[in-house]
């Protein structure tokens, strides 16, 4: 052999080691999480989003196929549900009313300050989670739209998750069912206070409940506003299992069709999204025994 | 006499370097479909590892147009829009082209079952590196059932992208002989 292939073979070892090596400790960088691999990131999602939703086309349109032979199929079994569903939904709207003027008179008296003002902006969600280590989804609207860091996503169901990332025309939302996800709730009929954690399944996880709190199995699961990043009162899901002191959370969103969603924006003016101080925004439990937090509210009294 | 230009000669083809350039397109934009193929409930949070299927095909019969750098540009592709763990797949492709240029000789002698069998432990290897990375960095383990479908679901399709890729293969090399 001779030396100059040598020296190319030894350049090429070199290049090779270098190269896993940097492949590596991205994945440490990616942990960090600085702003500069997060901008990257973001550059790269707005140049090649668009070329991912047309390559996505086909399975969009296979999907609608699929969807509108289903719907045909079952049309007279879903026209006996939905007039059940109306019949159901007309008996909820009695309630709901005068759950809402019983609701009104109760504020008045708390003194209750009026809900977050969060203008819904309507955007298309492009992707889906198609790995089993994250559950985000990037979503057709950014900064262009007034989107920031932070901002809750739902739909008509309930919470999907928060904006982690923004590029300038498209958004990565970090969803509930992520294993970083961990969402400030509080359990609607007894009010204690918890947080659900996703594990990138289909399931969320309820941990930090007092050891008083007796989750009841279908009991809704409401965002409590917490930090104030979300607002309180979003459906997150209802308790599904009760086991022990494991317990687990059905979304209340079917995150697996998810096509459009609504991105709150604004309502988080003096938070800073990027350092949030635990201690000042999220107090989980009630500093004196006895008392109970309200939606939104937090240990001493003030709205959050 | 008609004047014969360079207009009138026949392509080259026999350049490597396109192919090995369409080879990574190829490859990043069956990461993006992959991506897309969760748009479909029933592979809501595991889609088949398509690319790997691809790697590990290209790998095995065109060891010239394959690279490390091959296999890193299409992981890091996948790991920049569809994953939280920037870089996990990418080295996880490194080692799959690595892996196989020690292997290759033996399995170009093999049948398809030895093929498939060392898929498998590619496969297996690919998400379990993948999944203990994740559950260190993150301090948490995911959802097993998932992961298990992903694998399962890639090894069912491993011969269907088999076929396909050789079929393809042959048509290419068909239309190059009669170039």
């Amino acid at each position: 052999m001779r030396a100059s292939d040598k020296a190319k073979i030894r350049q090429r070892r070199i290049a090779h080691t270098l190269l896993v090596v940097f492949s590596f400790s991205l994945m440490f960088l990616g942990k960090l999480d600085l702003n500069a691999l997060r901008s990257a990131r973001m550059g790269m999602n707005d140049f090649t989003a668009p070329f991912v939703d047309l390559v996505s086309a086909p399975v969009r349109g296979v999907e609608t196929m699929v969807q509108g032979i289903r719907t045909v199929a079952s049309l007279r079994a879903e026209n006996v549900r939905l007039q059940a569903e109306n019949a159901l939904l007309k008996r909820w709207r009695r309630r709901a009313e005068i759950l809402e003027s019983e609701n009104r008179q109760l504020r008045s008296v708390a003194g209750a300050v009026t809900p977050d003002r969060r203008q819904p902006v309507t955007a298309r969600a492009v992707t889906a989670p198609g790995g089993a280590f994250a559950h985000t989804v990037l979503v057709a609207n950014g900064r262009e739209q007034g989107i920031e860091r932070g901002n809750p996503v739902v739909t008509a169901d309930g919470l999907v998750g928060l904006v982690v990332d923004v590029g300038a025309t498209y958004a990565r939302v970090l969803m509930i069912s992520d294993i970083n996800a961990q969402i400030p709730v509080i359990l609607s009929s007894s009010s204690w206070p918890g947080v659900t954690v996703g594990n990138n399944g289909t399931f969320l996880s309820l941990r930090f409940l007092p050891e008083e709190a007796a989750p009841k199995v279908g009991e809704l699961v409401l965002t409590s506003g917490h930090g104030g990043v979300l607002p309180a009162g979003v459906p997150v899901g209802r308790v599904d299992l009760v086991r022990d002191d494991f317990v687990r959370v059905r979304p209340a969103v079917d995150l697996r069709h998810l096509s459009y969603v609504s991105i709150l924006v604004g309502g988080t003016e003096g938070i800073d999204l990027d350092n949030l101080a635990l201690e000042d925004y999220y107090t989980p439990l009630p500093e004196t025994e006895g008392t109970r937090l309200f939606e939104g509210v937090n240990a001493a009294g003030e709205r959050q | 006499m008609t004047p014969r230009g360079r207009f009138f000669q026949k392509a080259e083809l026999d350049s490597n370097w396109p192919f090995q350039f369409l080879i990574i397109v190829f490859g990043v934009v069956l990461a993006m479909f992959e991506g897309g193929l969760a748009l479909w409930p029933v592979f809501y949070g595991a889609t088949p590892i398509l690319s790997l299927i691809f790697l590990f095909w290209v790998a095995l019969h065109h060891e010239k147009l394959v690279f490390l750098v091959t296999g890193f540009l299409i992981g890091i592709a996948s790991d920049l829009l569809f994953s939280d763990l920037i870089g996990g797949r990418a080295t996880a492709y490194i080692a799959v082209v690595f892996l196989m240029d020690i292997r290759r000789a033996k399995l170009q002698q093999g049948d398809f079952r030895d093929v498939w069998v060392e898929f498998v432990a590619v496969t297996t290897g690919v998400v379990l590196f993948q999944f203990l990375v994740f559950s260190a960095l993150n301090l948490a383990i995911p959802a097993i059932t998932p992961v298990l479908f992903q694998v399962g679901v890639t090894l069912i399709l491993f011969p269907i992208g088999y076929v396909i890729l050789t079929t393809v293969n042959m048509a290419f090399n068909r239309i190059r002989v009669s170039s």
